[in-house]
C-alpha cells in the first residue's frame, strides 16, 4: 500500500487504511510497519457491518464520482488495471505553493473562480507554464462535460446529461461558453420523451443518497419502486440491475 | 388483475430475503465514512472529502 501510495498518490490516487482499533494500538503498529497513508480512525461496528466486511484487509476502490469499482483483498488488486483507471483519469494540476490559494478553489471544484484568479496570476506571470496548463485544463474539463452531455443525449441518458449540464453551470460559472449547461438543461426540460427518465434517474439519485447514508434496506426497495414504475428508461434498467444483484 | 400480482410477486422476489445483510458491491456507490485521521486527532474526517480523487480504502486490524 505505501508503494501504491508513493507512485500513483501524485497522479490523483489516495491510499486510507481505515480502523475501530484503539488509537494507541494503531499508533505503535504504524510506526513498526512504517505506513506512509493517512489511517481513517472510525468507532464501532457500524460502517463494517454497512460495507458487509467478512475479513481483514478488505479493500475497495472508489472513482473520483464516488461509485465503487473493484473490491476484494488488497494483495489482489492488478496494478495495471489500476494504473489504467487513474490514468484515465485527469486530476487538477497542482499549482506551486505560491498559488496554493488557486490549488484551494481546485479542490472546490469552482472552476468559474479559478478561472479569473488565474487569468491575474497570468497577468503578472504571462509566460508561466504551469499557470497556462491551469487555464488549458478547465477549458477542457468543460468541453468534455458538454461534449459527455451531448453523448448522453444521444444515447437517451436523459438523467445523465441533465447532471452533465448542471454541473457546467454550477461549476464553471463565468467562463465563456459555460451558456450552453443552461441552454442544455432548458433544452431537456422541454423535452416531454426526456420527462420519464428525469424522474427516474433523480428517485434514483435519492436512492443513492439513502445508500450513502448506510440505510442500505431502504435504498434496494427504493431501487425496486423504480425499476417497476420506470421499466424502459435507463435509470429504471438500472435500478432493476442493481435490485437484482441482491435478491 | 393478474398482471398486477404478477409485478407485486416479481418486486418482492427482488427484495433481499428478511433478515439477510445487504452488502456493498461494485457499482454501488460508497456508503459514507466518519472519524478522525489518525496523524490529526482533532480533525473530523470523511470519505466524502476525498470524492473527485480515486481512493484505494483499505479495512484492516493490527492482529
Amino acid at each position: 500500500m505505501n508503494k501504491l501510495q508513493k507512485e500513483l498518490g501524485p497522479k490523483g490516487l489516495v491510499v486510507v487504511g481505515v480502523t475501530n482499533e484503539p488509537d494507541s494500538l494503531v499508533s505503535k503498529d504504524v510506526t513498526k510497519s512504517k505506513m506512509k497513508h493517512p489511517i481513517l480512525m472510525i468507532k464501532g461496528e457500524d460502517t463494517d457491518r454497512i460495507y458487509g466486511i467478512q475479513g481483514y484487509p478488505s479493500g475497495y476502490l472508489i472513482d473520483p464520482d464516488g461509485y465503487i469499482v473493484w473490491e476484494g483483498h488488497p494483495g489482489n488488486l492488478d496494478q495495471d488495471w489500476l494504473k489504467e483507471q487513474i490514468d484515465s483519469h485527469a486530476a487538477p494540476p497542482v499549482l506551486p505553493d505560491e498559488w496554493k490559494d488557486i490549488n484551494a478553489l481546485f479542490a472546490k471544484r469552482k472552476y468559474g473562480k479559478v478561472q479569473a484568479a488565474l487569468n491575474k496570476a497570468l497577468v503578472k506571470a504571462p509566460d508561466n507554464v504551469e499557470l497556462k496548463a491551469a487555464a488549458d485544463f478547465i477549458t477542457k474539463s468543460m468541453d468534455d462535460k458538454l461534449a459527455a452531455a451531448k453523448s448522453a443525449v444521444e444515447a437517451r441518458e436523459f438523467g445523465q446529461a441533465m447532471k452533465l449540464y448542471t454541473e457546467v453551470t454550477t461549476s464553471f460559472d463565468g467562463i465563456p461558453g459555460a451558456e450552453a449547461g443552461k441552454l442544455g438543461a432548458d433544452e431537456l426540460k422541454k423535452d416531454k420523451t426526456a420527462a420519464e427518465e428525469l424522474a427516474a434517474f433523480g428517485k434514483l439519485q435519492e436512492a443513492f443518497v439513502q445508500w450513502r447514508k448506510g440505510e442500505l434496506e431502504k435504498a434496494v426497495k427504493a431501487y425496486v419502486g423504480i425499476a417497476k414504475k420506470y421499466p424502459d428508461t435507463p435509470s429504471g434498467k438500472r435500478a432493476a440491475e442493481l435490485a437484482e444483484s441482491r435478491s | 388483475m393478474k398482471s398486477v400480482l404478477v409485478a407485486a410477486i416479481l418486486a418482492v422476489g427482488l427484495l433481499p430475503a428478511a433478515g439477510d445483510a445487504v452488502k456493498v458491491k461494485v457499482g454501488d456507490p460508497a456508503p459514507e465514512m466518519q472519524g478522525t485521521w489518525i496523524d490529526y486527532a482533532q480533525a473530523d474526517a470523511k470519505l466524502s472529502d476525498l470524492q473527485g480523487n480515486y481512493v484505494l480504502v483499505e479495512f484492516w486490524r493490527t492482529w
